[in-house]
């Protein structure tokens, strides 16, 4: 995630180490935390010294980067726990318009489904047979949003339980996929965000 | 809002930011991860997240939904019902860290929240909500405040030179926990935003809560 304000940049990045150390002139105490993140490709770190709250190794952070001056960097949020028990949606109303599966008058429709209700068992026995034929061993439980768009080609979003290589995989599959039958809201046809799980 | 999934079979929840509702939609995650759609009236889709285990709560912070898997104890229906203040999720996680530890900080929160009180706790919220100058000057003043606070064996604030946090202690109202975002917060901050420029100068707030209580934006 990257947006530019001015000499500002936010940006997302995980913490590899947190310590608390004591305060400056030796009053208090403050939480520092090593983040690694990725810019125009490249992966680097940053020391944030002063996060104002406890961080964990593998949390997901959202940090401001001070472009002239690095070392002024601040902690802007936790994105999501690395134990998985805090995740922070923001409500970012300015982005490209979707629609929840469920909540549209007619869902999008996989090859030979005639019901939605069939698409859950129908979609996972797909992915599932396809990611076999890449790889031995899958995550027991994998859950993963389809983003169906207007035409019925699905792309991957979020994925979660899985690893990099099963994640990679999955978009090779998810990239030959056949065409849905696109969802419709009101009449009209709608890009629609589609919860899968995988087990 | 609590949803709790004993049985493997509640995992996947739309939660509505414009109602509050909180509806469960399939059965997916099992008793491992609990996934939540947020939706608004329209059916649109405003993000997504999951957290581990068999229980999510939800709340509302000023720009985003926060999901957790624990029980934060925030109520927002009622923590800044008199002066409108929102957290920012900086605001909320500080908030947690605070009233993990049994000291005057997390005590001040509470009292401050159960008020409908609700004050920036990020250095970043404050410095954008009082400019830099005067939040200094407010952390001296609430230093200061803590100090005679825990001065006091009884634990009961001084009112100390008109404090503004202090000055008035009120009981928790509202619902916490699991009934704590039914209403998700919107009635009293749409009625303000509908009513920008009405209402000003001194109990400016009490004013538009006897007006809030009588409108439509009111429900109980």
């Amino acid at each position: 995630m990257l947006s530019c304000s001015g000499e500002y940049l936010d940006i997302k990045g995980m913490v590899i180490e947190s310590h608390v150390v004591p305060g400056s002139r030796g009053y208090g105490f403050r939480d520092v935390a090593e983040v690694r993140y990725e810019i125009e490709g490249k992966i680097d770190t940053i020391t944030i010294m002063h996060t104002g709250t406890k961080l964990d190794t593998g949390d997901s952070v959202l940090f401001s980067l001070d472009l002239k001056n690095p070392k002024e960097s601040k902690l802007k949020q936790v994105v999501y726990r690395y134990d998985g028990s805090e995740a922070y949606i923001p409500l970012d109303t300015s982005k490209e318009k979707l629609s929840q599966y469920h909540a549209i008058d007619k869902q999008p429709l996989f090859e030979g489904v005639t019901n939605y209700v069939d698409n859950d068992s129908v979609v996972q026995g797909f992915l599932k047979e396809e990611l076999r034929s890449i790889q031995k061993t899958i995550p027991n439980r994998i859950g993963l949003y389809l983003i169906i768009d207007k035409d019925g080609k699905a792309t991957l979003g979020k994925v979660y339980d899985s690893d990099v290589a099963t994640e990679k995989n999955l978009r090779k599959v998810i990239d030959r996929m056949p065409l849905f039958e696109p969802g419709e809201h009101k009449g009209k046809k709608v890009k629609v965000s589609y919860l899968v799980e995988i087990n | 809002m609590l949803r709790v999934d004993p049985d493997g079979m509640l995992d996947e929840y739309n939660f509505n930011v414009d109602t509050g509702e909180f509806d469960w939609i399939s059965d997916k995650g099992g008793d491992e991860r609990q996934y939540v759609n947020v939706v608004n009236n329209e059916g649109d889709l405003l993000g997504e997240g999951s957290v581990q285990g068999s229980e999510v709560y939800a709340y509302r912070l000023r720009e985003s939904v926060v999901l957790t898997n624990f029980d934060a104890e925030f109520d927002d229906r009622s923590y800044n019902r008199e002066n409108g203040y929102q957290f920012s999720s900086g605001d909320f996680q500080l908030r947690n860290e605070y009233r993990k530890t049994d000291n005057v900080f997390g005590r001040f929160i509470d009292k401050a929240e159960g008020a409908g009180k609700a004050v920036p706790i990020s250095l970043r919220e404050q410095e954008m909500k009082y400019g830099y100058l005067t939040s200094r000057l407010m952390m001296m003043g609430t230093a200061i405040e803590s100090g005679l606070m825990l001065a006091d064996p009884l634990g009961k604030p001084f009112s100390v030179g008109g404090s503004r946090y202090f000055s008035r202690t009120v009981g928790v109202s509202g619902s916490r926990g699991a009934k704590a975002l039914t209403n998700a917060n919107t009635g009293w901050n749409s009625f303000l935003k509908a009513n920008t420029g009405k209402y000003s100068g001194a109990g400016w707030q009490r004013r538009a809560a006897a007006d809030y209580y009588k409108s439509s934006s009111y429900k109980k």
